[in-house]
């Protein structure tokens, strides 16, 4: 259990600029996952949380000591990357257990401890197998056993579930949550998969560009990104881009003469700006329903084509000619046919409305 | 005409490694199909097969009631796309889209008609003249099925051909992909571990699992109407209820489960018989206390539980609970349901009879059958 602080951590490589500028508290016992595309940041990141690398400038503190300087051996953190990085010559007990052999610790301690891993791992009676003899989800919860039977504090995960299957990600999604929770760790999930980011973490750290961007529990940044980047990057949505008009205390964005939406926004009389609506928060009604609707924005539209893609349905509409996409769960019956008209239904507050900036213009 | 049958293929590598066994399905003239299954499941080894890389160890494959045995992959007239694309990144987009039929020995005006048919045909008409390494991961994926167009192939096969490209860009792609093997009139067989993909491109799917065919049907059968536990367990998210029967002489069966008993899907299990009853996590209703004042409840379908966790995942609301045989059971909720559950509060949960499915329970257990 340990408090985490980066405390304005710049990495350079050469003339290359890593990240800049990281900022971040991690309390004790919070499951932070770090989430951005390829070449944000967040492997550099971690490896110097985790004492891989140094900083250029900046300083990394375990419970407001400043640890900067301390190599990574002495940092008490179990690392757990992409690729496993099993001992392929040690059964896959040994290699649980090679931590607290290392360390001379008390190895009876350790193999119990080692045991009710493999129990809460669910890989008992693999003790004996070889890396190459276990599948890869059963690689990377022995991965995960060496990381927290050596004892480690701060569990720290470079995109730990990315080579697996997607079943399999989604069940050890839940798992790993379950378990850092149990155990009381304090834990660093790198990803660039948002459903997992969402699943697994307290708090999500969106990175871009080697910057943190926004650092908020899930429904904090899913609800309130604070850029269009982040807002797009976070979510499936239709896009409006318009001119914010005021008429009685109600702001619309006006997309043409004929199509206005109300919004929620700070922005004045005449501001071009851009609004999103995630594609889970439009509703798709009958139109003879319209009556009964309690939205802010109800408008006929046109269902052009709708799809079963698992948990959702998955459809498009055309309104006075922009298409917008919408999802709806599976558990709600869907009566709709392609082509017929129906109402596309929107609450004012789920729209995200951010000004247009010129270089999206161009 | 491109009809595939394969008629009970089996692949054993090195004598030992069974990679597929017994497989019988049929491929109709200008169908999609999506191959999905988990790693090793043996998809990419049917698509090979199918190609002419490998040859069965047992069974036979039939093209439009053809054997294919005899038939080597130059001659099979099929159209190959695998995720790193695997174009010549000497040659330009024309050139590369001009090798197939090059080789074929056309004339140079019917070579000419073949390549700029099939870079109309994938809308990359404009970038003929640039190399590969100028070209954008779904450019170069263009490319590649320009050139299988070109070659006049009627059967396309698709190894995770989008598994290159990132996952905005890939959603676009999926219409792209379907639209044209429609406009195309092609077969196509895709093998993908993206079962959203595999549901939202193809006219049916087959599932695979420890290199045998599963289950194979319209995207909608596959979700709503599993005919095993297996196809429940992967595609999608279902949650497990054990019981026994206690009726199984109405339209719905009644299960018993705890101290409950509920109205289940009838699949024919004689009363007394033990079941698992399948159920996808979207359609449980959740009623904390207080939202059921009039016991309205009382006269349907409900198991009782404690809530575990309320947990929001921006598409979605995962909302965890333990029912009263201790069983740990998850629903998915809109977003924006206006009720938040409190941890530790007693519910009820309701079961639609019609949105479950219930199958004799496996003689070896659970994990024998979800086993991957």
């Amino acid at each position: 259990m340990v408090k985490v602080t980066c405390d304005n951590l710049t990495k350079f490589y050469g003339k290359f600029k890593g990240i800049e500028g990281i900022n971040l508290e991690i309390e004790d016992g919070e499951y932070i996952a770090i989430l951005g595309p390829t070449g944000a940041g967040k492997t550099t990141t971690m490896y110097i949380i985790a004492g891989l690398i140094q900083p250029s400038s900046g300083h990394v503190k375990f419970d407001d000591v400043d640890i900067t300087n301390v190599p990574a051996e002495d940092r008490n953190v179990g690392f757990v990357f992409e690729e496993y990085n099993l001992f392929p010559r040690m059964t896959v007990e040994k290699n649980v257990l090679f931590g607290p052999i290392v360390k001379k610790h008390d190895l009876n301690d350790a193999a119990k401890i080692s045991r009710e891993m493999f129990h809460l791992l669910n890989i008992s009676g693999k003790e004996e197998a070889y890396p190459n003899q276990v599948s890869g989800g059963q690689k990377q919860r022995v991965a995960l056993a060496r990381a927290i039977v050596s004892g480690a504090q701060l569990l720290i995960m470079d995109d730990p579930l990315r080579s697996l299957d997607a079943k399999i990600r989604e069940m050890l999604q839940v798992e790993l949550r379950k378990l850092v929770k149990d155990l009381g760790l304090t834990c660093i999930h790198a990803t660039h998969d948002i459903h997992e980011a969402m699943n697994v973490a307290d708090k999500i750290a969106v990175f871009q560009d080697g910057k943190v961007v926004q650092f908020g529990t899930p429904d904090e940044i899913y609800n309130n990104p604070k850029t269009l980047a982040i807002a797009s990057f976070l979510s499936e949505s239709s896009i409006f881009e318009g001119v914010i008009r005021e008429r009685k205390n109600e702001k619309y964005l006006e997309i043409s003469e004929l199509f206005q939406i109300k919004v929620v926004t700070d922005y004045k009389e005449g501001t071009e700006a851009i609004a999103l609506i995630p594609s889970e928060l439009v509703d798709i009604q009958p139109l003879e329903k319209r009556d009964e609707l309690n939205y802010d924005n109800i408008v006929e539209a046109t269902l052009l084509d709708f799809r079963c893609i698992g948990e959702f349905y998955e459809y498009s509409l055309d309104t006075l000619g922009t298409t917008i996409k919408g999802k709806e769960l599976i558990g709600t019956t869907f009566t709709h046919r392609t082509e017929s008209k129906v109402l596309f239904a929107t609450d004012k507050d789920d729209y995200r409305v951010f000004k247009k900036e010129k270089r999206v213009s161009e | 005409m491109s009809e595939i049958r394969l008629n009970h293929i089996t692949k054993i590598f090195d004598e030992k490694v069974t990679a597929v066994r017994d497989l019988s399905c049929i491929i109709n003239d200008g169908e999609y199909i999506s191959l999905i299954g988990p790693s090793g499941c043996g998809k990419t080894t049917t698509l090979r097969l199918i190609a002419g890389t490998i040859l069965p160890t047992k069974g036979r494959i039939f093209f439009d009631d053809v054997p294919m045995e005899r038939v080597t992959i130059q001659d099979r007239n099929i159209g190959f796309v695998f995720q790193h694309f695997a174009i010549f990144p000497h040659l330009n987009v024309w050139d590369n889209v001009a090798f197939g039929p090059t080789i074929k020995g056309k004339t140079k005006k019917e070579i000419e008609e073949a390549v700029e048919n099939a870079l109309k045909s994938v809308g990359i008409k404009e970038r003929a003249m640039v190399f590969p390494s100028d070209l954008s991961a779904p450019e170069l994926q263009k490319t590649a099925l320009a050139r299988v167009l070109s070659s006049a192939s009627k059967i396309l096969l698709l190894d995770e051909p989008l598994g290159a490209l990132d996952q905005k860009v890939r959603e676009d792609f999926r219409v792209f992909l379907r639209s044209l093997v429609k406009r195309e009139k092609l077969t196509a067989i895709h093998v993908t571990h993206d079962q959203e993909e595999a549901l939202s491109i193809s006219d049916r799917v087959a599932l695979m699992n420890r290199a045998e065919l599963i289950q194979i049907g319209k995207p909608e059968d596959l979700i709503f109407n599993p005919n095993n536990i297996f196809t429940s367990f992967f595609v999608g998210e279902s949650d497990f209820i054990q019981g026994v029967v206690t009726d199984d002489s109405d339209k719905y069966a009644k299960v018993r489960v705890g101290r409950s008993i509920i109205k289940t899907h009838n699949a024919g299990i004689e009363k007394g018989k033990r079941v698992i009853v399948a159920i996808r996590r979207e359609f449980f209703s959740i009623f904390g206390k207080g939202q059921d004042k009039n016991n309205q409840l009382e006269e349907q379908n409900y198991v009782r539980g404690t809530l575990i966790e309320d947990r929001f995942l921006g598409l979605l609301r995962r909302v965890r609970i333990k029912l009263e045989n201790q069983q740990i059971i998850e629903a998915k909720i809109h977003p924006k349901f206006p009720i938040k559950y409190i941890e530790n509060e007693p519910v009820k949960v309701l079961i639609r009879p019609s949105a479950t499915r219930c199958f004799e329970y496996p003689k070896e257990g659970i994990q024998s059958v979800i086993r991957m």
